[in-house]
């Protein structure tokens, strides 16, 4: 266990240097210049330089980047170029428990609605039952989530014109607060990411709990005796749940970057609205830190899936 | 108290296909007394696992559906048993042993789990830990060295040969009344076959336990049962004691069975005389008797009326041939 915690942690190192080096050299070659974007349409070439050199940026690539690789190693993501100076990670650190809180309550709704839904179809399949689910769930799985997000705001807007309520349509409250106001703003965003997500889930459940449901050892389960509830919900579940463990795992790694359009739709000060922020800023160093935390959230994701797995398989073992 | 355990009359099992109604058992009669033990042999689709299905109403509900006749166990008709009654009598009073035991055990359930699960569902108040008595206990009779620790592994630590054991293990751990083996030895390799046989025999004897034998090998079915019933696109086409299925066969299709067989008596050199054609299609409307088609003595007849089981005229024994000899 311990052996293979190291080899995991060992190789989270390698994936960070692969994918900074991918979002990096992208990075660097892509037409635009940060400088210039931060100083605007008038500037000194003398002030031009000087930041240029500030930032490390006449430097060559390889350089550049082995100097970003030694920061990362103390853990400092560098500065912002867009901020002037302001360190990155001072950035980051208010968008972390925002994005983390989302996308916990997200994958709340996907597991308590969609596995529920999944199981249910699967077991009335092929009746109305199973037609009407599985057709609402398609639907909010193949509406694009922006659209998803507009349609909701309309909504809540015309609710607020006909009852004279103020539900607000964007912005976050304080992050693990629940007052009412905090719910207020949570709550819509949170219902849009977990449905659309939630619908993935009950088409997972479904397919794996179909395919159980045909195994040898539910028929030796009936022979027994048991009767239907205890084969569904013992015999059946637990093997139908593996599969979506996998899910939950790389979907919980996601969690830490948070949901790039929702976030940017409702204006949630999110990883995710920093990232699209970053990108269009050309501010490199957030480009850069937003890609190493999903890296990190990936590779933690899966090896908690991985330890999950043990826990539920008996024939895997952690190797 | 009647005398038999089990009357099967006039059973039809179809399933509804979208190709067409498939008449997979068709008027199958048969009896068995307590403690018996029966042979049921035929070759794939001929009927004999959806007949044994069928006794512990599990055949899968679409497609398949029992259409008619009767099952008396008994004296009681299963068919009109409802769903909660069915599962007071499935794994207590009637188990099956199914063919493949590589799949037919949760992997993600201890073997000492899912035999106390069966004891702990049909004793009432029974605790767990006697539960979990009886399921070491079992795993001994089965004779899975060091029962006690193996109890806690999980089916994937166990070989094909061991897993069959303790599947007997689970269908015999409530002393039931009748024991269903559904190719029970098939997927497994020779030398366990004869194993688990033995195992199976001697238990089903020590517990007074009746064993409805199904196979497609006749040899198996000569050193472990009394009685043997021969199945063929869904109907018995002949039944007998043991000894005269082998001796005095009266059905072409038995006796085209028994020269497929290798024998060790025989002269170095001789070819196996094999049946030639195929079974028929089971949704199609069959005329007359249904192996007149590959059947070496056929006569105009056969090709027009169905022949019924009707004895031959040699005690028990009982024949569906216009012919037999």
């Amino acid at each position: 266990m311990i052996q293979f915690l190291i080899k995991r942690l060992i190789g989270l190192v390698f994936v960070v240097i692969g994918v900074t080096f991918i979002t990096f050299i992208m990075g660097y070659f892509a037409p635009g210049d940060p400088i210039r974007t931060m100083l605007g349409e008038h500037f000194s070439p003398q002030l031009y330089a000087q930041l240029r050199h500030a930032y490390g940026l006449d430097l060559p690539w390889y350089e550049q980047y082995w100097n970003f690789l030694v920061h990362l190693a103390h853990f400092d993501f560098g500065y912002s170029f867009k901020t002037q100076g302001r360190p990155v990670w001072d950035i980051l650190k208010d968008g972390v428990p925002v994005s983390m809180e989302l996308a916990l309550w997200a994958l709340v709704i996907y597991l308590l609605i969609g596995v529920p839904v999944g199981i249910i179809s699967a077991l009335k399949a092929n009746t109305w039952v199973d037609t009407l689910n599985m057709g609402i769930m398609l639907v909010l799985y193949a509406m694009p989530i922006f659209v998803f997000c507009v349609l909701v705001q309309v909504l809540i807007v015309f609710i607020d014109q006909e009852t004279g309520a103020n539900w607000p349509v964007a912005n976050w409250g304080e992050p693990w607060h629940y007052t009412w106001t905090d719910i207020q703003f949570k709550l819509a965003p949170v219902l849009v990411f977990g449905l659309a997500g939630a619908a993935y889930f009950a088409r997972i459940t479904r397919t794996s709990m179909l395919e159980v449901m045909r195994q040898d050892y539910i028929r030796t389960a009936r022979a027994k005796g048991l009767p239907e509830r205890l084969v569904i919900y013992r015999h059946a579940l637990r093997n139908a749940l593996i599969p979506l463990i996998t899910v939950t795992g790389v979907t919980l790694g996601f969690t830490i970057t948070g949901a790039f359009l929702i976030e940017n739709i409702f204006n949630i000060p999110g990883i995710g609205t920093i990232t699209v922020s970053s990108v269009l800023d050309r501010d490199y160093p957030v480009i850069q830190a937003t890609a190493v935390l999903l890296a990190i959230g990936v590779v933690l994701g899966n090896l908690l899936a991985d330890i999950a797995y043990t826990l539920v398989d008996p024939r895997i073992k952690l190797e | 108290m009647p005398e038999n355990l089990l009357e099967v009359n006039n059973l039809k099992t179809y399933f509804f296909t979208r190709s067409g109604v498939v008449k997979a058992v068709d008027d199958v009669s048969f009896t068995m007394r307590p403690g018996e033990a029966l042979g049921v042999v035929g070759e794939s689709g001929s009927g004999k696992s959806v007949t044994a299905l069928s006794i512990i109403r599990l055949v899968a509900s679409p497609p398949g559906k029992i259409v008619g006749g009767e099952i008396l166990f008994n004296g009681e008709n299963i068919l009109e048993k409802n769903n909660d009654e069915m599962t007071e009598l499935r794994g207590s009073k009637i188990s099956m042993v199914f063919q493949d035991p590589m799949t037919s055990l949760n992997p993600v359930f201890t073997i000492g789990y899912q035999i106390a699960e069966t004891v702990k569902r049909h004793r009432k108040g029974i605790s767990n830990d006697q539960a979990w008595q009886r399921a070491v206990e079992m795993l001994d009779l089965v004779r899975i060295p060091d029962a006690r620790r193996r109890a806690k592994s999980y089916p994937h630590e166990f070989s094909g040969g061991m897993r069959q054991r303790v599947m007997i293990a689970i269908a015999l751990a409530c002393n039931p009344q009748l024991l269903i083996a559904d190719e029970p030895t098939t997927a497994l390799d020779v030398t366990i076959q004869a194993q688990i046989l033995e195992l199976m025999k001697g238990l089903a004897k020590e517990f007074g336990t009746a064993l409805m034998l199904i196979t497609h090998d006749l040899g198996v079915v000569a050193g472990t049962c009394e009685h043997v019933i021969v199945m063929y696109a869904g109907h018995i086409v002949e039944s007998a004691p043991v000894r005269q299925i082998f001796q005095t066969p009266a059905h072409p299709y038995t006796i085209g069975l028994l020269q497929s067989i290798p024998r060790l008596d025989e002269k170095r050199g001789t070819r196996l005389t094999p049946i030639p054609g195929q079974p028929p299609d089971l949704s199609r409307e069959i005329i007359g008797c249904p192996y007149a088609p590959r059947c070496p003595r056929v006569q105009p007849r056969c090709r027009q009326e169905r022949p019924e089981l009707k004895p031959v005229g040699r005690g028990e024994q009982l024949a569906a041939c216009f012919y037999p000899s």
